[in-house]
């Protein structure tokens, strides 16, 4: 009964969304990281990976995905070659970085709160 | 598993910065250096930097970056005339090195941004962390 509690669809999802978040902020540190490396390409979330996530979401199997290889690739949609061959704009990626700062901080505040819910829940008082 | 995810991306990049600073460093101090070991004036460094792979499997995530090489310029420094040097030729010709100031100083500005930017995603992963051991509180 009580693994229904942590296996609930939202909470599983904001499990699998903060995996990828952390994946996501180490693809963006390793591109700032690359910087000055000549023919160095970007790496993101790949798009396919994002996709196949919210169908598994939809499906109602919100760990699925996350299990999965190779969420990190090169991304294809990144323009703008330097000279040297690199394509990493550092605005752009430290940008990047903030927002995934902020949705990691969001999930966390949700999974916080609803772990405050069911505390509530099982004292039957609101602390 | 790391509490900061990426820490070890972010510090190689630290480490990588803080030895083209060091080349620089060696570059400016040698800037008037006419005669080295070899007997030679002496040549500017070259830093050039490569990606670490993470793990060997191919298309794996991009790690951090380590420097590749550092490689001497070839090209020839400027001749100039001054007879009382003591490494002056027959004609009074003194082979003085190939550091150009203005070169060095642009790749000590790039790498002290490159230094920065990496320091604000350290910032950016211990805020996260800290995000993080506070679930539940």
């Amino acid at each position: 009964m009580i693994d229904k509690l942590f296996n609930d669809p939202t909470y599983a999802m904001s499990k699998a969304m903060l995996d990828v978040t952390t994946q996501r902020h180490e693809a963006l540190a390793a591109n700032i990281a690359n910087v000055n490396t000549p023919g160095y390409h970007r790496v993101d979330v790949s798009s396919t990976f994002t996709d196949e996530l919210q169908k598994q979401f939809k499906a109602g199997h919100p760990d699925a995905a996350s299990a999965r290889a190779n969420i990190v690739a090169t991304d294809p949609t990144a323009g703008s070659v330097r000279s040297d061959g690199n394509n990493v704009q550092l605005d752009q990626e430290l940008l990047q970085m903030g927002s995934n700062e902020m949705q990691y901080e969001t999930l966390t505040e949700f999974v916080s709160d609803s772990l405050a819910q069911l505390k509530t829940a099982i004292k039957g008082q609101v602390t | 598993m790391n509490v900061i995810s990426g820490i070890q991306i972010t510090g190689s990049a630290l480490t990588a910065e803080k030895t083209r600073m060091d080349i620089v460093a060696q570059n400016i101090a040698n800037a008037q250096t006419t005669k080295g070991a070899d007997g030679k004036p002496y040549h500017r460094k070259v830093v050039s930097f490569e990606t670490l792979m993470n793990g060997s499997a191919p298309g794996a995530p991009a790690g951090g970056v380590q420097v590749a090489s550092v490689t001497d310029d070839p090209t020839p420094g400027p001749m100039v005339y001054n007879p009382g040097h003591p490494d002056a030729d027959s004609k009074g010709m003194v082979a003085m090195p190939n550091v150009n100031l203005a070169y060095e100083m642009v790749d000590l500005i790039s790498s002290t941004r490159g230094y920065e930017a990496n320091l604000a995603v350290v910032r950016n992963a211990k805020q996260m962390a800290h995000k993080a051991l506070t679930i539940g509180h």
